[in-house]
């Protein structure tokens, strides 16, 4: 039976995962959420719909350094990780994050210094475990700073450069860590969102494609795999008129 | 974003608001300043515009199963689930929806929205019928508890209610005990409307009937399905889930006034193969065209109308013979005609659709007005007879041909119990708001 950590569990791609993971065989799943009731109803899913699957709900405060520590060591005190998911993040609209500096600052803090704690212990176990799979959410904003997303953008940058010097430490083991990539994605983030249609991935997709990169061992992967293609011409635009532009 | 219901016929720009949890929903809609007309979707399946208006709120994914009783068979779950994902989930552990129509891909809200009914309508009536409870959030932002015992008059107006009562959020469905998964099924040809009468009183007790009608320039000929749930579960493999798909709408339908003959005169021929008895899946034998995808594509862009009338039981064979005679006499082909009875039953919702008689559902390819006019010749037939014409099929009926179809007093009462923040397109055609 395979165990798999999932932080942020109740958000939308990471309850995808979470579904296709629980479909394939029957797993222990450690879900990680804030929203109590949001968590009972995902287990609750989960079980029903795969009989065999067990499914453990903790609710804990993101940012609690010594709970994350104690969430990670009880997990592996009754066996190893097979394969763990961290999927915290906050789409911060810029205009919000300039006025009001909290705003900004739990910006960055749950989208990038949350998902950095619970990697570095997760990494810290595959070492000595050898093996394992960890994929972090990461974004396609991380790869230029857009006018109106960058405190978010920049926030999913760092997880960027976390993970390449990250991985490095899985070296000689069967361990992997892989960054996912997504573009705008049907989630309730989206919520609001007007945009066409053809645009935006459903999280089902997303976490399908994700999961396969993540047991490939890959380091990075777009979801879907186009916006590799977006960004790279994105990145070709020329500042002066990239900073004119109102994305 | 564009919307458009299956039949493609109606398109229009909505807003898409994902609904991902009541207590966000209520919050949501309780500091909103001004709401603009919504409406609930599910899945997209209603073939006109039950399901368009300035803002859809969609319910995909609110997707959760909430609640199993194996005692009772009750199982609670979010309106985004779709009643494929039941008989998936549920088959195998000897379970099985009683109700359920001629495509799983539609949500539990909207099954409950259109009061839905299937191939056993004698037996087990609609889908309303087995609700015993649903959670519904008005656009005030309060989450109500509907049932028989609390708010029985919104309870009553939600079930077949056309989404305009308020957001269905979750909803408890007693299902039925089975075998297995297997239907003991039998298909026989007829050739006149007088053998289908005779096949299906002689059908008096299976649960299951539906037939296949195809209408010919001077003649009838159709293929008649029935079946019972197996008392067995043979342990043999499922069929596959593989299925073809109508990719993109091509831009010149498939389905069209040439083609249509041979579409029909070759789902004859394939019928007349399968003819006597068998073991079916309940997949092809409840959901046959789902083995489609996208085969509302196949009408090409201009999409295509479902017409279904339903003749109360006294008038049934004289008006079904009208209807028939109907479309021989217009320069429409029906590509896809289907014929059911329906029984006496009690009707759980106002607006509930069935009433004893029989039903007579056509496909037409959209050409426009010619069309059109077939559809409302089709719906003044049904209404001179005492009948009623499916809403949830409708894109086109008129406010006279639906208040014919119900009745004025129904309408007043589940006018009463709408939700103001909810209108939809098919909305302000049928009820003028």
């Amino acid at each position: 039976m395979k165990r798999i950590v999932i932080t942020a569990a109740t958000s939308a791609i990471a309850e995808a995962a979470a579904q296709i993971w629980a479909a394939r065989e029957a797993s222990e799943f450690y879900l990680i959420a804030r929203d109590k009731k949001k968590l009972a109803r995902m287990a609750e899913n989960l079980s029903l719909r795969n009989p065999g699957t067990v499914a453990h709900q903790i609710v804990i405060d993101f940012l609690d350094q010594r709970k994350i520590v104690k969430t990670i060591d009880s997990i592996v005190k009754d066996g190893p990780i097979d394969l763990a998911l961290i999927a915290q993040g906050v789409l911060t609209v810029q205009s919000d994050a300039s006025s009001s500096l909290e705003v900004l600052a739990d910006s960055i803090a749950i989208n990038a210094t949350s998902p950095a704690m619970f990697a570095e212990r997760i990494l810290g176990v595959f070492e000595k475990q050898k093996f394992g799979r960890l994929a972090i959410i990461g974004s396609v904003a991380a790869d230029r700073g857009r006018r109106e997303l960058y405190t978010y953008g920049a926030s999913k940058s760092f997880l960027e450069t976390f993970v390449e010097g990250a991985a490095g430490r899985l070296t000689g083991t069967k361990a992997s860590l892989t960054i996912w990539k997504p573009g705008p994605t049907d989630t309730p983030m989206m919520t609001s969102s007007q945009g066409p249609k053809p645009l935006i991935a459903s999280p089902e997709r997303v976490a399908a494609i994700g999961i396969k990169a993540m047991e490939r061992g890959k380091r990075k992967v777009y979801l879907p795999g186009r916006w590799r293609v977006v960004m790279f011409i994105a990145g070709l635009i020329p500042n002066r008129i990239y900073d004119r532009l109102s994305i | 974003m564009k919307f458009s219901g299956w039949g493609l016929t109606n398109r229009a720009d909505a807003r898409l608001v994902t609904i991902s949890d009541a207590p966000t929903f209520a919050k949501a809609l309780k500091n909103a300043s001004n709401l603009t007309p919504a409406i609930p979707r599910g899945n997209g399946r209603a073939y006109g515009d039950q399901a368009l208006s300035d803002t859809v709120w969609s319910s995909r994914r609110l997707d959760h199963i909430l609640d199993f009783n194996e005692r009772t068979g009750v199982v609670t779950v979010e309106a985004g689930v779709t009643l494929g994902e039941l008989q998936a989930i549920f088959m195998p552990r000897g379970f099985a929806l009683p109700v359920t129509p001629g495509t799983q891909f539609v949500t539990v809200g909207g099954a409950i929205a259109n009061d839905v009914h299937g191939k056993n309508h004698h037996s087990h009536g609609t889908i309303g019928e087995h609700i015993t409870a649903i959670e519904l959030m008005r656009t005030d932002g309060t989450l109500l508890s509907l049932s028989k015992l609390w708010h029985r008059d919104l309870f009553a107006a939600t079930i077949g209610g056309l989404g305009l009562t308020g957001f269905i959020v979750s909803a408890s469905i007693k299902l039925k005990k089975v075998a297995g998964p297997w239907i003991d099924a039998e298909s026989l040809s007829f050739g006149s409307l007088d053998e289908f009468w005779s096949l299906t009183q002689e059908s008096s007790s299976n649960e299951y009937t539906v037939s296949w009608l195809d209408i010919k320039r001077n003649a009838v000929r159709g293929i008649f399905n029935r079946g019972d749930d197996s008392t067995d579960n043979p342990d043999r493999p499922a069929p596959s889930d593989r299925s073809v798909s109508v990719p993109f709408t091509p831009p010149i339908g498939f389905i069209n006034g040439l083609t249509v003959g041979a579409l029909a005169e070759g789902y004859w021929q394939l019928g007349k193969r399968g003819l006597g008895r068998t073991v079916a899946h309940y997949k092809p034998f409840f959901y046959p065209l789902d083995a489609i995808k996208h085969w509302n594509r196949a009408y090409g862009p201009r999409g295509f109308y479902q017409h279904q009338a339903l003749i109360p039981a006294d008038a049934a064979r004289e008006g079904l013979e009208a209807l028939v005679a109907a479309v021989r006499n217009s320069s429409e082909r029906s590509a896809v005609s289907v014929l059911k009875t329906t029984g006496k039953r009690k009707r759980p919702g106002l607006l509930t659709y069935p009433i004893e008689g029989v039903t007579l559902a056509l496909d037409f390819a959209n050409r426009g007005d010619s069309t059109r006019k077939l559809l409302k010749r089709l719906d003044e037939i049904t209404t001179e007879f005492g009948g009623r014409v499916n809403p949830s099929k409708d894109a086109a009926m008129s406010q006279e041909t639906f208040a014919a179809s119900f009745g004025e007093d129904a309408i007043r009462k589940f006018n009463k119990q709408r939700d103001p923040g909810i209108s939809s397109a098919q909305s302000k055609r049928l009820l003028g708001k």
